[in-house]
């Protein structure tokens, strides 16, 4: 413009001078943006980093253990065959009584009634029910003897399964039932 | 004239000058805010394109490290529960042995108690009227058999049936007629009870011809006639190769206590 000239133009005010200004710290400011966006990125990658480190070492602890579990399966089979087998066994080994020990708890039971009372048979069933048979003077002497049964812990479910009165005799024939506790 | 020229000039200018300032304005609006479109457009696009999956995958890699903690829990678990096993595993072969020895395999020989009947009988006086011996076993059909189905998966891991493993004992059954005194028969029953091997006395009838008094029972001449069935007991070849089924017990089943307790005190020698 030449000299000579005068500038009709506004100059900028002090506000707009003060925008401007703002404007350019801004403008730096902003610039920060994408090296935040940086930094959090970079900050993530190592977290996500770690993390991840950790999800390996865990499946290698898995992998690990389930090869030890792998090794160790035979232990579990063997205890599985052992709790298959005992669980099997134990309705038979229920049944295993040795017949000399009724005979024993019957004679011990009826030897204080051994003059009013005699035995002529012993029985066992397919269930493992015992049984014997046998004759009594008196239907009162034989209600002592099915309470002394009663009262005897090795045996269970004492039955008085059959009486009869024989008249010409003078005699009362029985059939004591019972069960013979084992296990 | 000159005056109204310049004047005429000067407006020229003034109005040049005003265009020449409004195109640089927007060149320095443009170059203001470039700087600031351009940073947040960049840290946009980072936070698109890397930050936000970085962050999902970190989500996503937690959870797995949740349910990857959780599973190596439950193996701990299990591998405390089998090493309990293992150091008692020894014992566990010990009973399996105890087991397999009184209750073989049906496809092993069974040996029959034919001898042992024949030779107690005649070393106690007693009169054997009749025996069967019984070496064709048998389907159990009394109950005793049936597993406990409900510790056992129906499918295995692979989702393949698991054998049911209910006919899993089969019985060869002897029977004897004996007759004697009673305590012979008496020595009989406990020379049958030292015998290292499981027979049940499945059922029996003793019966005297006369009615005898308890206290002279044993010392009676009185002749007793026994009906005897000893059971001798098999496992079924199904039962035993249905491994899978072992191994779907659950660890933590323990074998009943009294059941060992009796096979151990009775037939570990």
């Amino acid at each position: 413009m030449p000299k000579n000239y005068i500038n009709l133009l506004t100059k900028k005010t002090q506000g707009e001078l003060k925008d401007a200004k703002n404007i350019e710290f801004s403008s730096i400011y902003s610039a920060f943006l994408p090296i935040l966006a940086c930094v959090v990125w970079i900050g993530l990658v190592i977290a996500n980093g770690a993390v991840s480190q950790n999800v390996k070492i865990e499946k290698v602890n898995i992998e690990t253990q389930k090869t030890m579990e792998n090794d160790m399966s035979v232990y579990q089979k063997n205890n599985g065959q052992l709790v298959q087998k005992v669980d099997i066994l134990k309705p038979i080994i229920q049944k295993d009584v040795d017949p000399n020990k009724v005979f024993d708890q019957i004679r011990k039971n009826l030897s204080t009634y051994s003059e009013i009372l005699s035995i002529d048979g012993y029985t066992r069933k397919s269930d493992g029910q015992f049984s014997f048979s046998g004759k009594s003077k008196t239907y009162l002497d034989l209600s002592r003897v099915i309470k002394k049964f009663e009262q005897n812990t090795e045996l269970k479910n004492v039955n008085l399964k059959s009486i009869a009165y024989n008249k010409d005799a003078d005699i009362v024939t029985f059939s004591v039932t019972f069960y013979y506790v084992t296990l | 004239m000159e005056l109204a020229d310049r004047d005429l000039k000067i407006a020229d200018d003034v109005s040049g000058s005003i265009k020449k300032s409004t195109k640089k304005d927007f060149v320095d609006v443009l170059k203001q805010y470039s700087i600031p479109l351009i940073s947040v457009s960049l840290f946009l696009g980072v936070a698109i394109i890397s930050i936000f999956p970085t962050a999902t995958s970190i989500f996503d890699n937690y959870k797995q490290l949740d349910k990857l903690k959780a599973s190596e829990k439950t193996n701990q678990d299990t591998l405390d529960k089998l090493t309990t096993l293992k150091e008692r595993d020894a014992q566990t072969i010990s009973d399996l042995a105890t087991i397999d020895q009184i209750v073989p395999s049906e496809k092993t020989k069974i040996v029959g108690l034919q001898q042992f009947i024949q030779d107690k009988t005649k070393q106690y006086n007693l009169d054997l009227k009749e025996m069967t011996i019984g070496e064709q076993l048998q389907k159990v059909s009394d109950g005793t058999s049936t597993t406990k189905t409900s510790k056992v998966a129906t499918v295995d891991a692979q989702g393949n049936p698991i054998k049911n493993t209910e006919d899993s004992l089969r019985v060869a059954p002897t029977t004897a007629k004996i007759e004697g005194k009673f305590a012979d028969i008496q020595s009989f029953f406990s020379d049958f009870y030292k015998v290292n091997d499981l027979y049940i006395i499945t059922t029996m009838n003793l019966k005297s011809s006369t009615s005898i008094s308890p206290n002279q029972i044993t010392t009676s001449d009185a002749k007793w006639s026994l009906d005897i069935t000893f059971s001798k007991y098999a496992f079924s070849e199904d039962f035993l190769t249905n491994s899978v089924a072992f191994t779907k017990i659950p660890i933590s089943s323990v074998p009943d206590s009294t059941v060992l307790k009796y096979l151990r005190d009775r037939y570990t020698k």
